[in-house]
């Protein structure tokens, strides 16, 4: 049988060959989208003998971060359907119950008091805007705790920060979504890791929940 | 009847695939092992193979952990191995970047915690590997140039080099000893090269490969002499 391969059909294959052999070396790049959803293990430690209320606000559940980065295009990091798990998992391990509220206008009944987390800053790196390799993300938390009666006990700011290695991913087309998705994961697994290690050896902390286990 | 451009086209991508596959470039090993302590496993015994993670300093890449653990889990005398992800999950958030312990004396501080020594014994871990090092290109030289010439095919000229060094290194910790058992190394240096007339024909020197392989063995070999 004859086949006959038109100029122009020729052409697009080649075309097509030297983007496939472009993209193969990792020249393409150009934004990303990340949208997955976060999961952090329950962190294992010892927990404080206390109910608390954890009050995810409508902000706070909506929040996605968004930048544009000159000749690399925009990049979108969808932070707020994570939120709810990330302090659920890290409070439930640090305090015996933990309550999700609704509403801080209607506390329920036997809680001693209500974290109130907020992001307050994020920023992202590309590995193309350092000498590195990185793809990074910074998150920095407001979280605040009030007793029952409303009271600031303290409003603790949680810098965390995650990161991710370009060479860990291997398909050059998705590599700055799975990348920056592993960074965005990387940072809010720091957080948790501050909260179990740290919350309660903050001094105003520290000071509430002895006087609430001692009385 | 066969076009015979067609075929030559076939016959020139064949060769460039099979080129990407079965050529490689020269690779030299290193390597070096120092014991601190004996060595021996049971056969419900697992190792942990683990990454140091910093936030400051470059970290091994993920697929050298994934194949140092896999290499090691099989042949002869492979042991069982829970890998980088699954550990630190488990004892989430005691082996993260900024909690990890540092050295034996931290890590009998962690062990001193019941929920993580109940936790390390559930999973009958007896000795945590740590593996640090990267793989790195320096002497990058040359160009390559493909463009699209006359009549739509695709053609590429020049000659691409790299030199490629893995530097890994592994420290064990004996979790029921409580003590260094030793420390391995393995360096992998080799030259690779991309000669392109027409088609790129990439010879690669995987060293990446070859100090994985190497160190896995090393493992298994320090671990369970018999």
């Amino acid at each position: 049988m004859n086949s006959t391969v038109t100029p122009k059909f020729r052409a697009s294959l080649g075309f097509l060959i030297l983007l496939a052999i472009a993209v193969g070396l990792g020249g393409c790049a150009s934004g990303a989208k990340v949208t997955k959803v976060f999961r952090v293990p329950k962190p294992l430690i010892d927990s404080v003998p206390v109910v608390m209320g954890l009050y995810i606000s409508p902000e706070l559940r909506g929040k996605t971060y968004e930048t544009k980065i000159h000749q690399h295009g925009k990049f979108t990091i969808e932070l707020g359907e994570s939120q709810e798990h990330l302090f659920s998992q890290a409070f439930s391990a640090v305090f015996s119950e933990l309550i999700l509220v609704q509403s801080l206008d209607s506390l329920p009944e036997g809680i001693e008091g209500v974290i109130i987390p907020s992001i307050v800053k994020t920023e992202l790196e590309i590995p193309q805007q350092t000498p590195g390799d990185f793809y990074s993300v910074w998150i920095r938390y407001s979280i605040r705790i009030v007793d029952s009666d409303d009271e600031e006990i303290i409003d603790w700011i949680v810098p965390a920060y995650g990161r991710a290695n370009r060479h860990d991913f291997s398909n050059p087309l998705d590599r700055p979504t799975q990348a920056l998705t592993k960074a965005r994961d990387n940072a809010m697994r720091d957080a948790a890791t501050q909260i179990a290690f740290s919350f309660t050896r903050e001094p105003a902390v520290r000071d509430w929940l002895t006087e609430l286990t001692q009385s | 009847m066969i076009n015979p451009r067609m075929a030559m086209t076939a016959l020139l991508t064949a060769c460039a695939l099979a080129g990407v596959t079965l050529m490689s470039g020269c690779v030299t090993i290193t390597q070096q092992q120092v014991r601190d302590a004996d060595t021996g496993i049971e056969s419900d015994e697992v190792i942990a193979v683990l990454g140091r993670k910093f936030h400051s300093r470059d970290e091994t890449e993920s697929s050298f952990l994934e194949c140092v653990a896999e290499k090691t889990s099989i042949g002869p005398n492979g042991v069982q191995v829970i890998s980088h992800d699954e550990f630190v999950d488990e004892l989430f958030p005691w082996f993260e970047p900024r909690t990890a312990p540092l050295d034996i004396d931290d890590m009998k501080n962690l062990f001193n915690r019941e929920l993580i020594a109940r936790k390390l014994r559930e999973k009958q871990v007896r000795y945590i590997v740590w593996i640090e090092g990267t793989t790195e290109r320096t002497e990058q030289g040359g160009t390559l140039n493909c463009a699209v010439a006359t009549g739509g095919v695709p053609a590429c000229f020049g000659f691409l080099s790299w030199e490629a060094g893995s530097n890994y290194e592994a420290t064990l910790w004996d979790i029921n000893e409580g003590l260094t058992a030793g420390k391995l190394s393995s360096e992998a240096k080799g030259r690779s090269f991309v000669p392109a007339i027409i088609i790129p024909l990439p010879f690669i020197a995987r060293t990446q490969a070859h100090a994985c392989t190497n160190l896995s063995k090393q493992l298994k070999d320090f671990i369970d002499p018999e």
